[in-house]
């Protein structure tokens, strides 16, 4: 009889979102909507048209001219970066920007998991201080934390004398056109070694004991058992390491914006500071289309470490 | 934006309409000033400009003075804001090397004409104040900058401070002689550098922009002579190699005596003060006009000066009130409320001006004191020249390839026409 047919399928097995009608399930589909709606307006209008809109700027010509009258600027297609490319200061930048990363990036994670290994040995009472400490400079302010260290980098300051004690002459580090961007990049090391630190020691402690008991009892010693056991089962913590850090470190402005004003000799000039300067002359353009580079960039740095961090079945 | 402020001065607009004849746009009327007058001035001049702004009420009963005060820093970004999105306040301080720049995105009105007695300005001022023929600020003071020297320095080592470019280099050797690290110190690349090197072009009888304002000429022999002088300044051992960036060191070590003389504004005599002690300046520090080159004196006019938008809602009130900073009496009590120097020249007969040998000097150096050239570009460009004199001074390229560098970056980036 059809009456009992309905949400019996072949086999006999009861469906109950068969028994539902299709303008129930129309209704439902609304009400889900009209629930989401708030977040979607708010996040279309304020997230992606201003997105959108960025994008398209980097293909026009808008300077501070077109501010009363936005839409009178041209479209100019790929001239702006074009541009960029023909600009030796962008591309200086580029390259400050690919130093800073490649050398801070894997200096801030062999720091951070040294500094999480060591903490995650059974010390009781000092770790949860140490631990603190080290997680300090994350939660400093920038601008402090520069004045501070631009104290530190003077030819008299501290830094220098501590190297004289053991016999070396210090440079003249912030005014130093080679030495500008290390001192930079220990800087940023030293500031943002806290939030590795802390995932790599959630990540250590979720490697069983019992695989470095069963290591000790093969004879495999402590480097062995940290390469073989340690790295390979840290590998996703390592990818959300890697990828936070390259696009924290991919993106620094503030360091060369209070410290040195992106010299001397444009050697801490970053693609931020870049952008920065560029909307301060109004070439509002010119300004999109470098920080456009800097979001395929970010793009292309992901997708290289989830490709180097990937899941590798044995 | 409120509706009834909008109904107010829309009432008020009609009926002044009504009682003088309607003129063009561009005059303003007769009698008080009327209604609400937003205004936004900056930094230290908006903390003390209260205590004008109570005056010109009492003076205009029917007008009241709404003041915001907004830092230097943001102001570039708030101004760009305010006139993007059009809801711009009547009247604004303008720093003198943003008039260009503000003018050139269309958002200020002309001074009406007659508005003010343009003769009593300083010339530099006025300068400053002009785009392409144009006045579109009033002015309301200046600054210029002069040497600052130590004098208990230069005594203990017999010299008296230099007055021509020839005259540096024996100071200097008196100095170190005495023990002094450096006789003097020059910007070497810190944002702000242009404002150090182009005096020394003007001496030099120099000038950045070909005589229409047009173009920009860096590449001539003049210009090469005075960016050669600058460069001999910092090899010579005559300045610092390399000078502070931050603000507060230089006063340090003029404090401490490691440097004997800069160039600074007026504002530098409180700060000397508060580094140093209380008489700090009468004691120990002496003023002088700028060292003359080949074509004589030379320094940079700044200073304030007043705007109105296109988009204001009350641009009688605004304009009257500009032109009542402008009159003598108004600039000599700012001079008593703040100690920026007038920018009307009859304003300086006051007792208080015309006692105080710091500013007698200053007034001596404005009358050779010029602006910088008034484009919407300058400020990329000054960028420019920063970055190039810092390869200079501390790059070891020499003056030809500097001034080429610049000229061939400054013809890319246009005037802005």
């Amino acid at each position: 009889m059809p009456s009992l047919a309905i949400g019996r399928r072949a086999g006999g097995a009861y469906n109950p979102s068969a028994t539902k009608t299709s303008s129930l399930r129309h209704r439902q589909t609304i009400t889900a909507w009209a629930f989401c709606s708030p977040f979607i307006l708010l996040f279309a209008g304020f997230y992606l048209w201003p997105l959108l809109a960025s994008f398209l700027l980097g293909f026009t010509d808008m300077t501070s001219r077109n501010l009363r009258a936005p839409l009178n600027a041209d479209i100019v297609g790929l001239t702006n970066y074009l541009e960029l490319l023909a600009d030796p200061r962008f591309l200086r930048a580029l390259l400050n920007t690919l130093y800073f990363v490649g050398v801070g990036v894997p200096l801030t994670m062999g720091l951070a998991l040294a500094i999480a290994t060591a903490l995650n040995k059974p010390l009781m009472r000092l770790n949860p201080a140490l631990r603190a400490a080290y997680f300090l400079p994350v939660v400093t302010s920038i601008v402090a934390v520069a004045v501070v260290w631009r104290y530190l980098y003077r030819d008299d300051g501290l830094i220098n004398s501590l190297l004289a004690l053991t016999g070396v002459a210090g440079p003249n580090w912030l005014n130093d056109p080679v030495w500008a961007m290390p001192a930079m990049i220990l800087m940023a090391v030293w500031r943002n070694v806290g939030i590795p630190m802390v995932i790599f020691l959630a990540g250590l402690q979720g490697i069983p004991k019992e695989l470095y008991e069963a290591a000790s009892v093969d004879g495999a010693s402590k480097w062995v058992s940290f390469s073989s056991i340690t790295l390979p089962l840290l590998r996703p913590a390592m990818l959300v390491v890697a990828v936070l850090l390259s696009i924290g470190f991919l993106q620094f402005f503030e360091e060369p914006f209070v410290m040195t004003n992106g010299g001397p000799l444009d050697s801490t000039t970053s693609i931020s500071y870049y952008v920065y300067d560029q909307f301060g002359y109004g070439q509002y353009g010119l300004a999109s289309a470098a920080a456009y580079v800097l979001v395929a960039l970010i793009g292309l740095f992901s997708s290289l470490q989830f490709w180097l961090f990937r899941r590798r079945d044995a | 934006m409120s509706y009834k402020r909008t109904f107010r001065n829309l009432a008020v607009g009609l009926l002044s309409a009504a009682a003088i004849a309607a003129p063009a746009t561009a005059q303003e009327s007769a009698g008080p000033a009327a209604g609400d007058i937003d205004i936004w001035v900056m930094g230290a001049e908006g903390e003390k400009f209260p205590a004008l702004a109570s005056a010109f009420e009492q003076a205009n009963p029917e007008a009241k003075i709404n003041l915001t005060v907004i830092p230097w820093s943001d102001y570039a970004t708030k101004l760009e804001t305010a006139l993007a999105t059009g809801s711009t306040p009547d009247l604004t301080m303008l720093g003198a090397s943003d008039v260009a720049n503000f003018v050139a995105s269309g958002g200020l009105d002309a001074v009406p004409e007659g508005l003010v007695d343009n003769s009593g300005f300083f010339a530099g001022a006025l300068e400053n104040s002009t785009v392409k023929g144009t006045q579109y600020a009033v002015p309301w003071y200046v600054e210029t900058r002069v040497l600052f020297y130590r004098k208990d320095l230069a005594e203990a080592a017999g010299v008296t401070p230099p007055k021509t470019w020839e005259e540096f280099v024996p100071f200097a050797e008196a100095l170190k002689a005495q023990g002094t690290d450096w006789a003097t110190v020059v910007p070497t690349g810190a944002s702000g550098t242009w404002h150090g090197v182009i005096p020394y072009v003007w001496q030099a009888g120099g000038n950045v922009v070909n005589g229409e304002g047009t173009e920009y000429s860096f590449n001539t022999p003049e210009v090469l002579a005075g960016f050669e002088q600058y460069r001999s300044l910092v090899a010579n051992g005559v300045a610092m190699p390399s000078a502070p960036i931050a603000p507060g060191e230089i006063e340090a070590l003029f404090v401490t005596g490691k440097v004997a003389s800069f160039v600074g504004g007026p504002w530098m005599i409180g700060v000397l003060n508060d580094v140093g002690g209380d008489g700090f300046v009468d004691e120990k520090v002496g003023l002088t006009l700028l060292p003359t080159g080949p074509a004589g004196s030379a320094s940079v006019v700044g200073g304030g000066s007043w705007a109105v938008f296109a988009a204001a809602d009350n641009k009688d009130g605004a304009w009257k009130l500009a032109k009542w900073l402008s009159e003598t009496a108004n600039q000599q009590t700012w001079f008593d409320i703040m100690g920026d120097l007038p920018a009307i020249q009859a304003a300086w007969q006051s007792d208080a001006l015309s006692s105080d040998p710091h500013v007698a000097v200053f007034g001596e150096q404005l009358k050779s004191a010029k602006a910088a050239p008034p484009l919407s570009t300058w400020t990329q460009v000054s960028d420019v020249i920063n970055r190039e004199v810092e390869r200079m001074t501390q790059g070891g390229q020499s003056a030809e390839q500097t001034i080429e560098a610049i000229q061939s970056q400054a013809a890319r980036i246009g005037t802005g026409d």
